[in-house]
């Protein structure tokens, strides 16, 4: 349902515009980095990245009611969508809100880029496919979210941000659409079965 | 005569007192015995080689699934197992984890809740949620204590007593895992024949290890990080029983 929805979302879309972004924070929940995504600041800097179409999975958090969301519906199961304007001739960006998604792979294939917490279940689904922007949840009790985030970023392989830092980290997100980053390695699965075949005494 | 009955009731008098320290004692003698069987068999002591086998011998595997990310990284770590050769699999769950056991059918290719001759489910009471208070952790912890024990020690005990549950115990990190191998561990402690331990620690953990890897980090018999940090600085942290191969998710 939620897909359906955010494909309505794209065709009306009226800007020249023609990037998705992707921003999910997995089963728990972020606000600190949803509400930012929905407010003006960052808002008003998506059309003139090209971006046409954010699809926000916020999980659990509440939605904060600022004004920049105000026509904003939001139906029994938390989801719902907004057209926001940029008066200042930026364009339009269609903004798509949902609590979760069955088909989370589905959405990162349609997405040019994702912007996730830095959970490594997330990061691993989607740095092999999308270029990637974490922001590591700092309130939770044993920060290694930010560890995870800092070594994969020293390395290049996605881009690390603070909700701070967001606006300027957007560019780098949209230009590496454009100029990859570096590939995360492939899965080599010859490497585990050799530590546990030696475990069991299997030469 | 009257010496003789003199010292018995000296005797007498002096076993009152006595027994208190006699009963010290005993305990002291039983506790030093217990950690130096612990320490005998630690394999951060001494590890212990495997049995030697043969190509076409099979291995039956236990998996423990836990939670969110540790199951996305298990199901990964499995899909590049041999599943001919590590079989039949014993996949223990936390009661209503739904993930994983979608997780389970994803990597046996069949239905979510079934079961085949090549794989059993076992569903255990949650040890700990997030956030339970200390005295509550402790009641629910006992009760997956008692759970794991029926299931993984008593029961295969009495059906087949030669044989440990599981020739191999997989586990990467979820709380609930430390007890499924403090079970385990005590066939190994009584000296019967035991299952071997893996412990695989999360892509997550970069330059330190999580509580359960710290745990158990002494008592499994191979212990694998997927970060060269992440138990100890450079080379230091890694060892014999410690392994480094790179990502493996």
């Amino acid at each position: 349902m939620s897909t359906s929805a955010s494909k309505a979302a794209a065709s009306e879309s009226t800007q020249s515009g023609s990037y998705t972004l992707l921003v999910t924070v997995g089963s728990t929940l972020f606000p600190e980095l949803t509400n930012c995504i929905l407010s003006s600041a960052i808002l008003s800097i998506l059309p003139s990245l090209g971006i046409k179409l954010v699809n926000v999975q916020y999980g659990k958090a509440d939605l904060l009611a600022h004004e920049e969301i105000e026509d904003l519906e939001i139906d029994a199961q938390g989801s719902g969508e907004f057209t926001w304007t940029d008066y200042n001739g930026a364009g339009q960006v269609n903004v798509h809100v949902f609590r979760y998604t069955n088909d989370l792979s589905k959405l990162i294939k349609e997405s040019d880029a994702v912007i996730s917490h830095a959970g490594s279940g997330s990061i691993l689904e989607v740095i092999r496919s999308k270029p990637l922007l974490v922001v590591p949840n700092s309130s939770l009790m044993d920060n290694h979210q930010a560890q995870l985030a800092d070594a994969l970023g020293d390395q290049g392989y996605l881009i690390s941000s603070t909700v701070e830092q967001l606006d300027s980290k957007l560019a780098l997100l949209v230009k590496s659409i454009k100029q990859p980053l570096k590939p995360f390695p492939a899965l080599d699965k010859a490497r585990f079965p050799v530590i546990v075949d030696q475990t069991m005494g299997f030469e | 005569m009257q010496v003789l009955s003199c010292l018995s009731s000296t005797n007498h008098v002096i076993a009152g007192p006595m027994v208190v320290p006699l009963v010290v004692l005993v305990l002291l003698l039983a506790l030093l015995l217990l950690v130096s069987r612990l320490v005998w068999i630690c394999p951060a002591v001494r590890s212990q080689k495997p049995t030697k086998r043969q190509k076409d011998e099979t291995c039956s595997l236990g998996v423990f699934l836990g939670s969110g990310g540790h199951t996305g990284e298990m199901k990964i770590l499995l899909s590049s197992l041999d599943l001919e050769r590590y079989k039949p699999r014993r996949y223990v769950v936390c009661h209503g984890d739904q993930l994983s056991l979608v997780a389970i059918a994803n990597v046996e290719g069949t239905q979510p809740e079934t079961q085949t001759s090549d794989y059993t489910i076992l569903s255990l009471p949650r040890a700990r949620r997030v956030g339970q208070p200390l005295l509550s952790t402790a009641m629910s912890t006992f009760k997956t204590i008692l759970v794991a024990l029926w299931h993984t020690f008593l029961l295969p005990l009495l059906q087949r007593p030669e044989e440990p549950w599981v020739d191999l115990l997989l586990v990467n990190g979820p709380g609930t895992c430390v007890v499924l191998v403090l079970v385990t561990y005590i066939r190994r402690f009584l000296g019967l024949s035991a299952s071997r331990i893996i412990y695989v620690e999360s892509f997550a953990r970069v330059n330190s290890l999580s509580l359960s890897g710290k745990l158990l980090r002494p008592w499994v018999d191979t212990f694998v990080v997927q970060w060269p940090d992440a138990a100890g600085k450079g080379a230091a942290g890694l060892s014999g029983r410690v392994r480094h191969r790179g990502w493996l998710v």
